[in-house]
């Protein structure tokens, strides 16, 4: 048996009949099965993106312990190296954690988009092709095809021009990369971390011009689930909306306990305010205000420094 | 034990390998299975003439004697696919253009003329909307239908407008015509009957899955099979469903063929079914051990069935017996798409390499100058060699090595931080 056949039998097949049959439940709407799908996906991987989340929620925690680490490991890079790897582990970090989802997801893309290219009847070998990926037992699959394409003002088959939907993807994404960035008080870093932010989204605005716009429809379903996600489990994070995003946090009490840890020594005390407030990030308001609050609580005698007044007050009420 | 497996687990250059590895699995994946459109017309033999589409976009003529290319003309100055047999009237023949949205009559190797005239068809959001069934020629008229729902009459001799009737679903069906009436097959689940003077609709029949299949017109009676798995017998006149065959396990995809109140149908679960063609009971099942989309041919008393791997059944329609004439193709990736042609005694076949076989349709023997390649230039190779599918793939390749290339990245800056 071939590698090709192997994804068929394993991925290709049961993604088309589960996507075949859902759209019927959902009222012959493709579009609307795509969106059901990407929770389908999305809620399978909840432990692997709660994974993603966490190691991104530690990293933010330990920043002040590395910002000491570096400060007193400045001259010997190796110590440092070593220093850093044991904090690493001390704090149950796994980087694969944040690749993983993605990983995962990339078999997902392809297997959606030669679904959509034989369910939607986009070429007529494809979709004679489709015949055999039909499961005989399954009745309804052999008369469902070829689904339905249009959804909003969408061509499901075809790259949406109207770039509507490469801006809603582009947008979506950088909303989240926003949310996880990391911030640092390493200029590379930090230039690193800019490149990040518009990199991912501008190329899968780009790639949503040339894919048919069901595959960006998964992606904007995705993201936005992301999103939301993301916001349960660290807040707001790098993501700084004046008004809105200000001061909240869903950061929990071990968090707030860490932190008090990290912040009680004087040489994290004076590179905090470095680090959660770099210039050239963008994104606060000039004095880190609402950067403190990524990763999670800090002491109230940093309260000056932290938050403006009532911000993240809520959750905070809500602990009491 | 665990801490040195920990620590392997936390190499770099293992990690980072079995990320690029993982790419390079699921890249190879990508392909698996979607393709290029190249097209699966079949022919039609004149005067000792085959015409046929090739898979580079060319009409072609061939002496039937000696594989001789008499002429042969693009349809465009780019690759199109040819997805429909042509059909000759008089001294033209007609094709239409998968890519190019448009109908052709060429008379020799001159195009006579060309509709549209200017562009092509256009679906409801302006693109282009491909021809995929053949055309019928009766009455003066060249029907057939589009990709965007709506069957078209034109004048067989000028090619001017004379009416056009929108159905609710792509047309990939081959009409057919039974006295003045004209029968069409849509996605839309619906047989159309229709006025062929006018385009008015007579009556609809409808199925539960959509109509791929040519109809087939027997003694007052029209023969659908559907994608609902289903083969009706509907009356000509009322569109009543006289009856329904219900067996079959996958698509009827593939023209059926009537022979002595004997239905011959084949279906995409790999049979054939020879059903009375007044009550539709089942008299023979055959196995043909590989799907059929390819429409069969009657040749005196057999009826020659090629499977999609290429196999090539004769069966006899006095005592309903199948012999294997061909056995399947050499290379499990080339297949039989096209629908048989016959001029009465050799059979040809098309294959989706672009390759014409020959054969006798008694003994399956290859006449001499059989096979010969019907393309000249270069079209896109068979799916598992290609690196990519429908144009776009490549992007969707060089889309997966970018995202690699960026999560590598992003893996790579967090072990920075770990080594920094």
């Amino acid at each position: 048996m071939s590698i090709g056949e192997i994804w068929d039998l394993i991925i290709l097949a049961p993604l088309i009949n589960v996507v075949i049959v859902s759209s019927y439940y959902l009222f012959g709407s493709f579009g609307l099965t795509i969106i059901v799908l990407t929770f389908i996906i999305r809620a399978l991987m909840y432990p692997l993106t709660l994974k993603q989340l966490q190691v991104s929620k530690t990293m933010q925690t330990i920043q002040v312990q590395v910002a000491e680490l570096r400060q007193k490991y400045a001259k010997d890079k190796q110590k440092l190296a070593q220093e850093q790897m044991k904090l690493y582990k001390q704090s149950g970090m796994n980087p694969l954690g944040c690749v993983l989802p993605m990983l995962v997801q990339m078999p997902i893309w392809i297997a959606l988009y030669q679904s959509i290219m034989r369910v939607l009847a986009t070429e007529p070998e494809a979709f004679l092709h489709l015949s055999q990926h039909l499961y005989p037992s399954w009745l309804l699959v052999f008369s469902q095809v070829p689904l339905q394409s249009q959804f909003l003002w969408l061509n499901l088959a075809e790259p949406d021009r109207s770039l509507l939907l490469p801006i809603v993807v582009g947008g979506s994404m950088w909303v989240q990369q926003k949310m996880t960035t990391i911030p640092s008080a390493d200029p590379k870093q930090q230039s690193q971390n800019r490149m990040m932010l518009w990199m991912m989204p501008l190329m899968f605005a780009f790639l949503t011009l040339s894919f048919p716009s069901g595959l960006a429809l998964y992606w904007v379903a995705s993201n936005i689930i992301g999103i939301v996600m993301q916001y349960f489990v660290t807040g707001w994070g790098g993501l700084v909306i004046p008004g809105i995003t200000t001061g909240k946090t869903t950061s929990g009490k071990k968090i707030k306990g860490q932190a008090v840890r990290q912040m009680a020594s004087p040489v994290a005390k004076a590179k905090v305010a470095e680090l959660v407030s770099p210039p050239e990030e963008g994104v606060g308001d000039g004095n880190g205000v609402q950067r403190q609050d990524r990763g999670g609580s800090y002491p109230a005698r940093l309260g000056a420094i932290r938050r403006k007044p009532g911000g993240g007050g809520r959750h905070r009420r809500r602990r009491r | 034990m665990i801490t040195k497996l920990k620590r392997i687990l936390y190499s770099r250059k293992l990690l980072l390998s079995a990320f690029l590895l993982a790419c390079f699995v699921v890249a190879g994946c990508a392909p698996a299975g979607i393709t290029v459109p190249r097209g699966w017309s079949g022919g039609v033999v004149a005067d000792g003439t085959l015409f046929i589409g090739a898979m580079d976009g060319k009409i072609v003529a061939l002496n039937t004697t000696d594989g001789k290319r008499l002429w042969e003309v693009p349809l465009e100055d780019s690759v199109v696919a040819i997805y429909g047999s042509p059909t000759v009237a008089g001294d033209l023949v007609y094709l239409g253009g998968y890519h190019s949205g448009k109908m052709y009559a060429f008379a020799q190797d001159k195009i006579r003329w060309v509709y549209p005239r200017d562009r092509a068809f256009v679906d409801s959001t302006g693109k282009i909307a491909q021809i995929i069934g053949g055309a019928i020629i009766a009455q003066g008229k060249v029907f057939f239908g589009v990709d965007n729902g709506v069957v078209y009459a034109l004048d067989a001799m000028t090619g001017d407008y004379v009416w056009e009737f929108p159905t609710g679903g792509k047309i990939w069906s081959t009409p057919a015509i039974f006295g003045d009436t004209l029968f069409v097959g849509s996605f839309d689940k619906k047989l159309y009957a229709l006025d062929t003077a006018t385009g008015n609709e007579r009556w609809t029949f409808e199925t539960q899955g959509a109509i791929v299949a040519t109809p087939l017109v027997h003694d007052n009676t029209v023969y659908i099979g559907s994608f609902d798995r289903k083969l009706y017998a509907v009356d000509v006149t009322t569109g009543q469903e006289k009856w329904r065959f219900l067996e079959a396990k996958n698509w009827f995809w593939a023209k059926p063929l009537a022979k002595d109140n004997t239905i011959y149908a084949s279906n995409l679960d790999g049979k054939g079914y020879a059903l009375d063609a007044r009550s539709g009971d089942k008299l023979v099942e055959f196995d043909l051990g590989s799907p059929v989309s390819a429409s069969p041919v009657l040749v005196g008393n057999r009826v020659i069935v090629a499977t999609e791997n290429g196999a090539v059944y004769a069966i006899d329609v006095e005592n309903k017996e199948s012999n294997k004439l061909r056995g399947p193709l050499q290379t499990k990736d080339i297949k039989v798409y096209a629908p048989l042609t016959t001029d009465g005694v050799v059979v040809y076949m098309h294959t989706s390499d672009g390759k014409l076989y020959a054969f006798d349709a008694v003994d399956g023997s290859e006449l001499n100058w059989s096979p010969i390649s019907l393309k000249q230039a270069a079209v896109p190779p068979p799916p598992s060699q290609q690196s990519s599918g429908q144009g776009m793939n490549w992007g969707s390749i060089i889309a997966l090595f970018a995202s690699g290339i960026v999560l590598v990245l992003v893996f790579q800056r967090l072990f920075k931080r770990r080594g920094s």
